[in-house]
């Protein structure tokens, strides 16, 4: 019987390095895989105690990604616990705003974070590589392949 | 060609996002046109693993140059000093961090985590966080103070969260075409270039603020007044360029009717946002502010504030609401 052998993965890239990856791969095959993402900063313990607007301010820079997002939720739990009422505009604003983060979200992860992921040479034989490296490669890879 | 390292420690991802955003010049710009060579970044770069680590042991190891060392996020201690709360690439990131300063050429710190240790370094600082060579105003910080790249230089600190984009570019680039001793740095080692002026230099409301009239209310853009005197408005006393290169070329926090949370300055978030001290004006016997203008005195202020009163025209308390 073929046994597995472990691998690990550190750093997984994308986002700021915090994921780690443990593989066990059995005759070429990945057959159990483990995710680690260990970096703590205690945004929940920061808050207690605190101004309930405090929320506003670091509840959306736990993530710089979507932050918007965050914080349109930090609003939302901040008028569900004063009964606010949220006039149409307040909404219409907070909608505009989290369509805009969306709007560069997309670029952002696929062309920046995940579709460069596919020019990765262990993709060469399928059929589509060649295009995939034309459209997504950033410009230095092209230059290394020259070298 | 300068080599740049970019990694992150109690991070958000935030000052990569902004920095993504950068347009005079841009992110593509600093490879294309100012032969930045990004070694690695955790969200931009190829390679993974192993790879990686290879390349950081080549760096610590001195067998690969390392121009610029730029850090986003705290550099976590805890818990107990161990560093364990923030591993990256099987050790510590703390142990990374001061071996790889100890290589680089030039250190940058990005954004108020970096520089003096921001969010995560709020009361009660569950990580042990602190900024590369500052924990808030105080100077020391992770490297200590008297670490120095190896081009002499202290660490850059580019505050602000996030900082905005042109900053970090054109920082780099001065760094990247051999003018890093040429950038003046304040006494809290940021540029001066963006950081002399004032947040309210340049601010729209600031004929509000001569005659002293208030914003009355949140959400009205910037119809009345000035946000200075009920709304925490912290533009008066930080350091930033927000009103002269704006957010997204377009606006900026006062612009749009919110009020400066002084985010480029060590103390941020203030008052370590206890109960009453969020958007609302610290007052000592509730009429005099308990922060008034950098370089002015609370005495000398209420008098000037009595005759700005004195001498406001009417438009000046008018909604200037137009349809």
């Amino acid at each position: 019987m073929a046994t597995a052998t472990p691998m690990r993965i550190s750093p997984l890239g994308r986002v700021e390095g915090d994921l780690d990856l443990k593989l066990e791969v059995t005759d070429g095959v990945v057959t159990d895989a483990w995710t680690e993402a260990s970096m703590f900063r205690g945004f929940e313990i920061i808050l207690k105690g605190k101004d309930p607007q405090a929320g506003l301010i670091v509840t959306p820079r736990i993530c710089g990604i979507c932050g918007g997002s965050h914080l349109y939720k930090a609003c939302y739990a901040l008028d569900t616990a004063w009964h606010t009422h949220v006039p149409r505009n307040a909404t219409l604003i907070r909608n505009i705003a989290q369509i805009c983060e969306t709007l560069q979200s997309i670029p952002r992860w696929f062309y920046a974070l995940f579709a460069i992921d596919l020019t990765n040479k262990n993709y060469a034989k399928a059929p589509e590589y060649d295009e995939v490296v034309r459209r997504f490669a950033p410009s230095w890879v092209h230059r290394m392949s020259e070298v | 060609m300068a080599s740049l390292l970019w990694l992150q420690g109690g991070a958000c991802s935030g000052n990569t996002m902004s920095f993504l955003n950068a347009e005079e010049p841009s992110a593509c710009d600093l490879v294309t046109d100012f032969g930045i060579d990004v070694l690695w970044h955790p969200s931009l770069g190829m390679d993974m693993g192993e790879n990686v680590q290879n390349m950081l042991r080549d760096i610590t190891a001195g067998k690969k140059p390392l121009d610029i060392f730029v850090f986003e996020g705290t550099v976590i201690m805890g818990p107990n000093g161990t560093g364990r709360f923030n591993m990256f690439a099987d050790r510590p990131m703390k142990d990374w961090v001061t071996e790889l300063a100890s290589q680089a050429n030039a250190v940058v710190a990005l954004g108020d985590c970096a520089c003096w240790g921001g969010i995560p370094a709020n009361a009660p600082n569950p990580t042990d966080s602190v900024g590369l060579q500052y924990l808030k105003r105080k100077h020391g910080g992770f490297l200590g103070s008297d670490f120095r790249s190896k081009w002499g230089l202290p660490v850059i600190n580019i505050p602000g969260c996030p900082c905005h984009p042109d900053w970090v570019t054109q920082i780099l680039v001065a760094i990247a075409s051999g003018r890093a001793g040429d950038i003046a740095l304040d006494d809290l080692q940021r540029p001066q270039t963006f950081f002399k002026t004032f947040t309210q230099t340049g601010c729209t409301r600031v004929q509000f603020f001569e005659y002293k009239q208030s914003t009355m209310e949140f959400g009205q853009g910037t119809r009345t007044g000035c946000l200075f005197y009920e709304f925490g408005c912290r533009g008066p006393m930080t350091h930033s360029p927000c009103n002269r290169i704006l957010w997204n070329r377009q606006s900026s926090k006062t612009r749009a009717g919110m009020p400066c949370t002084g985010c480029t300055e060590p103390e941020f978030p203030f008052y370590d946002l206890a109960p009453g001290t969020v958007f609302k004006t610290q007052k000592i016997g509730g009429v005099i502010p308990k922060d008034v203008p950098e370089g002015t005195d609370h005495v000398t202020y209420m008098a000037h504030a009595a005759a700005a009163r004195v001498a406001a025209p009417s438009w000046s308390k008018e909604d200037m609401f137009v349809v």
